[in-house]
């Protein structure tokens, strides 16, 4: 029971990072390598306010998001000047940088060593120690994201954002300001990636940069991929088989040693394979 | 009223607009040809600033329109098509009407959510004027159809529709004839004549000259960026350089 919590807690975490991911790449079509980035920015305003400064959990969240969102805005003027090969190429160099603030600044983050000794939340009294308790945390808010998402998505705002996507010359045209959607759908996106942060921090009680390199950032997008761009369903399916798929090989009785290779070769074959069956993913009905 | 005073486009050292000077008088319908290569297209183009002017003046009731924004020129009442049909390919037909309706403006987060129902209610009357005018065309089955799956001749219809979703009061059309067979040609003839009938002023680009005779009253042409003639089509078919540029061909 204690395996099939921690796993329901991972995919819904994921699901979190996938659909927000979902809401800036496969609606808008700002096909970002950064988003793990942000979601190491709130882990860390987590992990660095509660176990250094006293913080509870709430405000360190909410922390958490304010510096996503100042930051993403910030970057949002560079990486949005440019379109397509050269946007996702520049979204990887601010995600290099990022990283290695997270690995050098050591008196902030510890550097490599990371940050162990991270509390279960704790809210209005409430300790979220217990996997059961801590789940249905994460799950609500999963759930609260969803609503957000789709409450957006499926408004006015979802066509001018989807309008984005596809062209932007002819949405401009329309009479819309597309950089400015565009720097909201890539701040709001980062915001929600700070809340994912913060519940990993609090439930790996440990945290370390490599968590929120490059490949983290790969894997979402393989999740958004995989499940359909623009579905937010798709985004919380392409989390369940991402996270599930690698587990059925600690039953092939594989080698420890080689498990997690196997696993990125898994997630790299999954790509191949969405790209040449299924471009549109599993629920989705844009093609990239 | 739209004045253009001496319009240059130059992109490295090519004048692609030199010089062009004309008055588009509000309620008509004019006319812009010439042969391929001429700045038609072009003059569309730097209108929207979707290529930066290189000098010159382009006013819509005495409001600059050099150095604004696409959607800030939209704003001020301009609806355009493009040469090509631009229809926004994977999103559905209602979409792509809706996308052109301005009541989106602005849409913020804040009235997604706080809007109140207001935000929603337009969105429900906007939708029935989408769907009034795929009616109209017999078009109403395709309003949940991806914009990719719609034949040719479908979307320069739609591209044309979606005119209507804006209350402009210029309208910049380019080709809207160009491949169609004369059944559509016949329906976006009468599209045109609804517009101008509802008091935008149109402009539109086109090589057959029958249908220039037939629906402009006034028409400029222009031959290697410059304008080389301008009146009533039974003027201007008649001098010499308009016919060595493009008639006589």
């Amino acid at each position: 029971m204690e395996y099939i919590l921690h796993l329901a807690i991972v995919v819904t975490i994921f699901s979190i990072l996938a659909m927000s991911l979902n809401y800036v790449a496969g609606y808008t079509g700002i096909l970002s390598l950064s988003h793990a980035t942000f979601y190491g920015i709130g882990a860390y305003a987590t992990a660095i306010l509660t176990t250094q400064h006293g913080f509870s959990f709430v405000p360190s969240v909410m922390v958490g998001m304010v510096l996503a969102a100042v930051i993403a805005y910030l970057a949002s003027f560079p990486i949005l000047k440019l379109k397509e090969d050269s946007l996702v190429l520049v979204s990887f160099g601010f995600s290099i940088i990022m990283f290695n603030v997270m690995l050098n600044w050591t008196d902030l983050t510890k550097g490599p060593l990371g940050i162990k000794g991270i509390a279960a939340p704790e809210i209005f009294g409430l300790s979220f120690f217990s996997k059961p308790l801590f789940f249905a945390l994460v799950f609500l808010t999963a759930i609260v994201t969803y609503f957000f998402f789709r409450r957006i998505t499926k408004s006015p705002y979802g066509i001018i954002i989807k309008g984005i996507r596809e062209n932007r010359t002819v949405t401009a045209v329309n009479g819309h300001n597309v950089l400015r959607y565009q720097r909201s759908v890539f701040t709001v996106g980062a915001i929600f990636a700070a809340i994912a942060g913060s519940f990993t921090a609090t439930f790996l009680a440990f945290i370390e940069p490599k968590l929120f390199e490059l490949m983290p950032s790969v894997l979402i997008l393989i999740m958004v991929i995989l499940g359909g761009m623009a579905s937010l369903k798709g985004s919380v399916l392409g989390a369940f088989i991402l996270i599930l798929l690698p587990e059925v090989l600690r039953f092939l009785g594989l080698p420890p040693s080689i498990l997690a290779e196997v696993q990125q070769m898994i997630y790299g074959l999954v790509l191949i394979l969405v790209m040449y069956l299924r471009p549109q993913g599993l629920l989705g009905e844009y093609k990239i | 009223m739209l004045l253009v005073r001496d319009l240059n486009l130059h992109i490295g050292g090519l004048k692609i607009l030199n010089d062009l000077s004309f008055d588009v008088q509000d309620g008509s319908i004019t006319g812009l040809i010439g042969p391929n290569g001429a700045g038609k297209s072009s003059f569309y183009n730097v209108l929207f600033n979707l290529f930066p002017a290189s000098g010159g003046s382009i006013k819509l009731d005495g409001i600059e329109l050099i150095g604004k924004t696409p959607d800030q020129i939209s704003h001020l009442g301009i609806a355009r098509t493009f040469q090509d049909s631009k229809l926004l390919p994977q999103i559905t037909v209602l979409e792509n009407m809706l996308l052109s309706s301005k009541y989106l403006n602005p849409v913020n987060l804040r009235r997604v959510f706080f809007g109140g129902g207001i935000l929603s209610e337009e969105f429900e009357n906007e939708k029935k004027k989408a769907r009034v005018l795929l009616k109209k065309v017999g078009l109403e089955d395709k309003e949940h159809s991806l914009a990719k799956n719609l034949s040719y001749g479908q979307s320069k219809l739609i591209e044309t529709l979606r005119l209507f979703m804006y209350e402009s009061k210029l309208v910049l059309m380019d080709e809207p004839f160009s491949g169609l067979f004369p059944e559509m040609i016949k329906v976006i003839k009468g599209l045109i004549r609804e517009l101008v009938a509802s008091g935008r002023t149109l402009m539109f680009v086109e090589h057959d000259m029958k249908l220039i005779a037939e629906i402009c009253d006034h028409v400029i042409v222009l031959d290697a960026g410059s304008k080389i003639a301008e009146g009533t089509f039974e003027h201007v078919k008649t001098k010499p350089e308009v016919i060595e540029a493009y008639l006589g061909d």
